[in-house]
């Protein structure tokens, strides 16, 4: 019998892949969500994570940006 | 040059909650705009502009160019694209042929000029007199006005009536109330000064009484500015209260030389609001000894240098570097024509500014010495020129017996002018001394960027005085002054295996060497340096502020380098070979490449790493190449040398890096250069002639960046120019206790050789008699 889950399926660049496992490695073993690791760009995880993920994502990236004060 | 376009496919654009539901409403509506509108707000001959809202273009979003057309008046983009209650401007009145006009006046004191207007030059012109620059791209400019542009302006000539009456002319709105307040209440304060600084508690303490002076309140009144009464030793701190009139009375008071700061300080505009400025009347001084130096008749001053220049009077002055700041500072040594003190920021620095005494004035070789730790001079005569380092001058500890002499002698005498070059590093504690330890009349700062990342560069307008002309860049490039540099920002993504690396925690430490060694970043550093050695021929400088990472390139790229420890022959050796020979195209530098070093002849700059969003540091680095080089005639516009200098900062992309990159561009953007961006190098094709091709090389290079040592892998520390005597300076470095004692990767542990008794236990237990060596049986029986 083929057993299914069901997950959603993230396409990235490299980078960002990268950074979704780190965010997976850094969490107790209880919260972890990726499921399977495809190759360096498709990952396949839980399916209610998205907000979190996209979340962390933000936040890292407005680390990265410099906004000039006004 | 004036569009700042970054285009960022794969990312978001970021805007702040309010912006991104009044840009969804702009894009959307973008036809309602002009139905929205009065006919007569439109028309005119304006072209389409593509400046826009002015900050959002700098927080670097793409937008939908067709909206920010002008003819729907920039007013009604403020409001749409900025953040809040005070961007928004549409309640001020447009006078109805507001096309014809070239400014926006703000309430804030913020003054926006359009370039393409028939107005711009005079309209330019009046600006610079009246408000400081804040940011000059091609299209735009903006200017603040401040109590010190103000007060500047009134001491030109300029009356507040007139200020206030050129402005509404020049702008397409109604000037505002609080404008017009804040421009009375800055210049009404110029000429009422005397007594009511006197009544003030430290300024009246200040003041020197001397006895039998005439006049009422004890004020000493000259008929005319010239007459200089008695021989006085201390520095004159005089109050005018006509600007330029020399037949009015001048009334004045004396004040104790060493409270001179105190009083400056005390009439900023935190303080009494009466800026000072310091003007020096030099030809009237009869006290000093003159110094017989003219400018040689081969030195043209450019129209720019000749503005900058006026009347003897206190101040920094703002020019890019290659535009020619010795001559401007010669000059001023040359129209004063007394003692002159110059400061310089290192002992290179010194030499090159004696050369340039000599090489544009006709001082003699007797009248000009340098005092640095390794050349000591001194000038015959009664007056000359002294030039020397900040350092050598306030240095605090003991010196040499010849070098304590010529200090004295620098301490006594009166300067005519004190000439300081790169004045942004003055406001440091231990250069402010200088200005204490020295007595000049006047003082003339120069420097190409007035930026520092504390907030003490407004320290200036009271250590020196205010900032007597700032140049355009823009202008200086279309006149052919300074090089046409094309800027950009290469972007380079991490590699999997490094990035990975940064994002862990334990490597904290090492994220500056992770993306500066990223492999990709190496692969188009060497591609920009093979492409522009091969088919261009050009000079190259690579700078990297990361020691571990230069060394790392300089090696693999078999390049020559130079840092901090390089020796001075071996230094001079490699820079003449950069100048001169053919096979030597590209040298790496680290930050001792970022001041003075004098190399004319490079093109290009490629930057791998750079101290932490420095803007100074990115303006200085820019400054190697802005020497104009090629014919005037192919420099224009579509000529072969259009773009005849190039500057490339390499980011690796999702890191610190970028926020830091940012940071750093935002002096250049100001000037008005735009930073391309550039993500498609090297291109994919490149395969393996360029180095770290194969993953094994990128994970050898991974593991040695992750096992060298916390401390190499940091910043370059310098050393700085040092007296005769060593600088005995405390050193801190954070290591571990093991580290400081020697201790690192030494695993010990103790045992016993069984040599000590421990107190209370007798000896081993006595031999056994019959066992003894036969040698010893008779002996102990």
């Amino acid at each position: 019998m083929v057993n299914a889950i069901k997950g959603l399926y993230i396409t990235c660049d490299i980078p960002m892949a990268q950074f979704i496992i780190n965010m997976n490695a850094s969490l107790p073993q209880s919260h972890k969500f990726i499921i399977h690791v495809l190759d360096n760009t498709h990952i396949f995880v839980h399916s209610d994570v998205a907000g979190m993920i996209k979340s962390a994502i933000a936040t890292f990236r407005e680390q990265n940006t410099y906004e000039k004060p006004s | 040059m004036g569009d700042g376009d970054k285009g960022r496919p794969s990312k978001k654009i970021k805007f702040s909650k309010e912006e991104e539901h009044r840009a969804s409403v702009a894009k959307d509506d973008g036809s309602h705009l002009t139905e929205d509108l009065d006919d007569d707000i439109r028309g005119g001959t304006n072209e389409l502009c593509f400046v826009a809202a002015l900050n959002f273009i700098w927080s670097g979003s793409v937008f939908d160019l067709d909206i920010l057309d002008m003819r729907n008046g920039l007013n009604r983009l403020i409001c749409f694209f900025g953040e809040g209650k005070k961007r928004d401007f549409s309640d001020l009145e447009l006078k109805p042929d507001h096309a014809n006009r070239p400014l926006w006046a703000c309430a804030d004191g913020r003054i926006f000029l359009e370039t393409l207007s028939p107005l711009y030059k005079q309209a330019y012109d009046f600006l610079i007199a009246i408000a400081e620059p804040v940011s000059r791209p091609e299209s735009m400019h903006e200017y603040n006005l401040t109590p010190h542009s103000l007060y500047a302006a009134v001491s030109v000539g300029l009356e507040t009536e007139t200020i206030i009456s050129v402005l509404n002319k020049l702008s397409k709105t109604k000037l505002p109330k609080e404008m017009i307040n804040f421009i009375h209440s800055s210049t009404a304060n110029y000429g009422k000064v005397l007594k009511r600084l006197l009544k003030d508690d430290v300024i009246g303490r200040a003041r020197i009484s001397s006895k039998g002076t005439h006049g009422s309140d004890g004020f000493t009144i000259e008929k005319s500015a010239g007459e200089i009464e008695g021989a006085h030793d201390e520095l004159l701190n005089k109050a005018e209260l006509a600007a330029a009139a020399e037949e009015k009375e001048t009334h004045s008071f004396e004040i104790d030389p060493a409270q001179v700061e105190n009083v400056k300080q005390r009439c900023l505009p935190n303080a009494l609001n009466y800026p000072m400025l310091e003007e020096y009347d030099f030809r009237n001084d009869t006290v000093n000894p003159d110094l017989e130096i003219e400018l040689k008749p081969h030195a043209q001053p450019r129209p720019y240098q000749e503005k900058s220049l006026s009347r003897g009077r206190s101040g920094i002055i703002v020019l890019p570097c290659g535009a020619g700041k010795s001559l401007v500072g010669v000059s001023a040594a040359c129209r004063i024509r007394k003692s002159c003190l110059c400061l310089a920021t290192n002992a290179v620095s010194v030499d090159q500014w004696a050369f340039q005494f000599k090489l544009w004035s006709t001082i003699k070789e007797e009248q000009i010495c340098r005092f640095t730790s390794d050349t000591k001079e001194r000038f015959r005569g009664s007056a000359g020129v002294v030039v020397t380092t900040y350092n050598m001058i306030a240095f605090s500890g003991k010196r040499s017996e010849e070098a304590e002499k010529i200090f004295e002698e620098i301490r006594n005498r009166e300067w005519g002018l004190l000439l300081m070059d790169e004045v942004h590093v003055v406001p440091a504690d231990m250069f402010r001394k200088v200005i204490g330890l020295t007595k000049s009349h006047c003082k003339l700062g120069l420097t190409a960027t007035l930026v520092r990342e504390d907030k003490r560069i407004t320290d200036l307008n009271f250590l020196i005085g205010p900032k007597l002309y700032e140049a355009n860049w823009l202008d200086l490039v279309k006149g052919g002054f300074i090089a046409n540099v094309q800027c950009a920002e290469v972007w380079c993504p991490m590699t999997k295996e490094f990035f990975a690396e940064y994002l862990k925690k334990e490597n904290s430490k090492k994220k500056q060497a992770l993306y500066v060694m990223n492999p990709n970043k190496f692969r188009a550093c060497e591609f920009l340096i093979r492409f522009h050695e091969q088919q261009r021929g050009d000079k190259i400088i690579v700078f990297a502020d990361n020691l571990f990472a230069l060394t790392e390139y300089a090696m693999k790229l078999r390049k020559p380098m130079i840092y901090g420890a390089t020796s001075h022959p071996e230094r001079t050796k490699i820079l003449e070979a950069f100048k001169t020979s053919r096979d030597v195209n590209t040298i790496f530098l680290s930050k001792v490449g970022d001041n003075s070093i004098d190399i004319p002849e490079a093109n290009v700059i490629i930057q791998i790493s750079s101290h932490a969003g420095s803007r100074r540091q990115e303006a200085q680095r820019l400054g190697r190449i802005l020497r104009a080089k090629g014919k005037p005639q192919d420099r224009v516009a579509g000529g072969k040398e259009e773009y005849n200098a190039f500057f490339y900062s390499l980011v690796s992309t999702d890191t610190q890096e970028m926020y830091y990159s940012t940071k750093r561009q935002q002096f250049l953007i100001d000037q008005g250069y735009s930073f391309k961006v550039i993500t498609s190098l090297p291109p994919p094709n490149s395969g393996p002639e360029l180095s770290y091709y194969h993953l094994d090389d990128q994970i050898a290079l991974l593991r040695k960046v992750l096992s060298t040592g916390d401390d190499a892998i940091g910043l370059e520390k310098l050393e700085e120019d040092a007296d005769d005597i060593a600088l005995q300076k405390a050193r801190r470095s954070a290591k571990s206790m093991s580290a400081i004692s020697g201790a690192t990767g030494v695993v010990y542990m103790e045992y016993s050789t069984g040599q000590k008794k421990i107190h209370g236990q007798t000896k081993s237990t006595p031999k056994d008699p019959a066992k003894r060596h036969r040698l010893f049986k008779q002996r102990l029986g």
